[in-house]
């Protein structure tokens, strides 16, 4: 709820996410934005190294379960398939993708390697959308019940005024924007909820790529209903 | 000698080099017996992984081949230096069920959890060596009591949600939720000296 006086609001993501993404219990849109975040944060980096290497830990002491029988051979079976494909659709998916990303393939080479690999993927099935002057976006098709998408925004301009029908997060991966709430740099996260009005403009300097991923307005209700009551009071 | 169920205790596990070799076969040779030698450890103990997270003994094991087979293909991925080869097989077979299972993820927060509030981060510090972190880790691990321990492998490992545990475990949310942070402030490296 927004008040007048309020403090500036956070721009970090709770332990809540990391945990979550350490545990594998994020739906693929959101792991892929905690990912990002922990690519660009080394506090986050190094909470999710810590969980992540208990998780090793943790599964050499597993008890093992017995395998079938013929359970190595079938996975080499499987290597084999893929050793000898020589792949010619995933070259010529690899070619549509190139063609997609149009002229920001060096643009794509500077986000994080997560958010790359992503844009790369859905470039292979999917062109960049227009949205208004200056601004493009890749939806990155992932499956879930939240949507993530690649904001792409150029100096003085600013993301459409989207209908805030549920709840958005959005990361800056370079370049900076600015709205009512403040500056968002590389690394900042705006946390919007479906009351939320803002327009962000994309400050001058190196064009703004953004992670955002939104949920309808029941799937994000719980954590957004949290982010409101402690950060944005 | 390996870890038993029960214990961390050595505080780098002596299979260790031995794990990264057999993946740097693979990435430079494609070598098969390395890859046998791996598939031997590794893939009984993600079966057992995703038999605890709830997939029926056929899935189980159909998931445990993928995430061996993802050794195989990503094998020129692995660096030693960054991760030991549980670390870096736990996360490939975390990731396949991030795709497969797609639980979606809805914790109940509780904006006074101390958790959630952003905390000062430790000073980025000089990059932290995978063995060295493996090796607080472990003894962090190690040094918790075995109700902790639980909770947090119900946390961090299995993913459950708080109430989720505090139903398995029956004991109050509060106290699941505060035995939680304790844990992962003490495998943070956070507590030293602040407790015992």
């Amino acid at each position: 709820m927004r008040s007048p006086d309020r403090p500036e609001k956070s721009k970090v993501l709770g332990i809540e996410f990391i945990r979550g993404l350490g545990s594998g219990s994020l739906e693929p849109s959101l792991a892929l934005f905690v990912s990002a975040y922990a690519a660009m944060r080394a506090d986050a980096a190094d909470d999710l190294a810590d969980l992540e290497t208990a998780g090793g830990v943790l599964l050499e002491a597993e008890t093992p379960a017995p395998l079938s029988d013929d359970a190595l051979s079938r996975a080499l079976d499987a290597i084999d398939a893929i050793e000898n494909c020589a792949d010619v659709e995933g070259v010529s998916r690899a070619r549509r993708a190139i063609r997609q990303a149009s002229g920001y393939l060096v643009e794509l080479g500077a986000l994080p390697e997560v958010v790359r690999n992503a844009a790369y993927a859905a470039l292979e099935t999917t062109p960049w959308k227009f949205a208004g002057p200056g601004v493009r976006i890749l939806p990155l098709g992932l499956p879930g019940k939240a949507k993530a998408e690649l904001l792409r925004i150029e100096p003085g301009h600013g993301a459409p005024r989207h209908g805030h029908l549920g709840c958005e997060l959005t990361l800056v991966l370079t370049g900076a924007f600015l709205d009512e709430h403040g500056r968002f740099g590389p690394g900042d996260v705006s946390i919007a909820g479906a009351d939320l009005e803002h327009r962000p403009i994309a400050e001058p300097g190196p064009v703004c790529y953004a992670l955002a991923v939104t949920d309808a307005p029941l799937a994000f209700k719980g954590l957004l209903g949290v982010f409101q009551r402690t950060f944005l009071h | 000698m390996r870890p038993t169920p029960s214990s961390f205790a050595e505080t780098v596990n002596p299979d260790r080099d031995r794990h990264c070799a057999l993946v740097e076969a693979i990435a430079l040779r494609r070598d098969r017996t390395a890859f046998g030698e791996l598939f031997a450890y590794f893939a009984p103990r993600v079966k057992a992984y995703c038999r605890r997270l709830g997939a029926d003994d056929g899935l189980a094991e159909e998931l445990a081949q993928e995430v061996l087979v993802a050794v195989w293909r990503k094998a020129d991925t692995f660096d030693r230096r960054q991760a030991s080869v549980s670390t870096w097989i736990f996360r490939i077979a975390r990731n396949r069920r991030i795709d497969a299972l797609r639980r979606t993820m809805r914790p109940e927060l509780d904006p006074d959890d101390p958790l959630l509030q952003p905390e000062p981060a430790p000073a980025p510090d000089e990059e932290v060596s995978a063995m060295e972190r493996e090796a607080r880790v472990r003894s962090a691990l190690q040094d918790l009591p075995a109700d902790q321990l639980e909770l947090l492998k119900l946390a961090f490992y299995e993913g459950l949600s708080h109430s989720e545990i505090a139903e398995r475990a029956g004991l109050p949310l509060g106290t699941v939720k505060s035995r939680i942070r304790l844990a992962f402030m003490k495998l943070r490296g956070r507590l030293h000296g602040e407790l015992n």
